[in-house]
């Protein structure tokens, strides 16, 4: 039954009341989820992150998502340097048993760290190049960073509004199991493809950036 | 004049070998060292620490180490 009669004291309360505050974050350009990510060592993706920059981030621009491969892109290569690093062992216990290579000590120990440094450092380029290879959209741009090989390194951007085709394809039992693909946006800038590739939710990314070049061409 | 080619001197071969080996690894350090602080500039992931460029110069002075451990006792 709704009260007719009000005490004084609690009609005032009532109309005090605070109004929730919009978070700030609302007001800003966020996407879908407004809570914010936090891109981390080995985060692959992430939304409206704010501890992300780049080199000629305007003041007024925004990293809305993050994403980089799916750390299950380097099992392979994780897998290699466990398999290799095994070699000197079983070596050195065969050579036990039945000795066919008479070498030094020492010389034995200076091959043996010679061979783990090789192998970390192998090991260290491979995480790095997964780590560098990232891509942002912004409320602005899409920013694709490519660090394929230790001498190379590519940084192309393009302008949302220059986004024609957008389509994304989850290929065997791995992909479909973990829900990481490929994403392939057309653009009709001077680079022509932007792939963002192994990246976590596919269908997530597409739908975020149709999402954000709808609200452009809204505004627009 | 040492004979060089004697089967005797083989580990003498064998310390340049390792010496040349590690001299590589040595520049090879050096080079992902450099992407690393490029790529930094590029894109600044707010890490809490500089992990990967630690990481990166500490290959550095391992390989260095070892360059002159290889000096010293081989």
């Amino acid at each position: 039954m709704p009260d007719i009669f009000i005490e004084k004291d609690k009609l005032s309360e009532v109309k005090e009341s605070p109004v929730e505050e919009v978070p700030e974050l609302n007001k800003r350009n966020t996407i879908s989820s407004n809570i914010p990510g936090e891109a981390g060592t080995f985060t692959s993706f992430a939304q409206n992150t704010r501890n992300v920059h780049f080199e000629e981030q305007d003041s007024d621009e925004d990293v809305l998502l993050f994403t980089r491969a799916h750390f299950a892109v380097n099992l392979k290569w994780i897998l290699w340097i466990v398999l290799f690093s095994l070699i000197p062992p079983i070596f050195i216990v065969l050579n036990t048993f039945s000795p066919f290579f008479n070498i030094p000590f020492l010389y034995g120990i200076a091959f043996l760290s010679l061979f783990y440094l090789s192998l970390l450092l192998i090991f260290f380029i491979a995480f790095i190049t997964w780590f560098y290879n990232i891509s942002l959209v912004t409320n602005k741009r899409i920013i694709d960073v490519d660090f394929s090989d230790l001498i190379y390194h590519d940084v192309a951007a393009t302008k949302l509004s220059q986004i024609e085709d957008i389509d994304y394809e989850q290929i065997g039992i791995l992909r479909s199991f973990l829900n990481y693909g490929d994403l392939f946006l057309q653009t009709a800038g001077e680079k022509a493809h932007f792939d963002f590739l192994g990246i976590p939710t596919p269908r997530k990314a597409s739908t975020i950036i149709h999402e954000l070049i709808g609200r452009r061409r809204n505004n627009a | 004049m040492p004979d060089i080619f004697n089967s005797a001197n083989y580990l003498f071969f064998v310390k340049i070998a390792f010496l040349i080996i590690t001299s590589m690894i040595i520049i090879l350090s050096i080079v992902v060292y450099n992407q690393v602080r490029v790529m930094e500039r590029i894109i600044t992931l707010n890490q809490k620490s500089n992990a990967i460029k630690d990481a990166a110069l500490f290959f550095i002075i391992l390989s260095i180490s070892l360059f002159l451990l290889a000096v010293v006792i081989l």
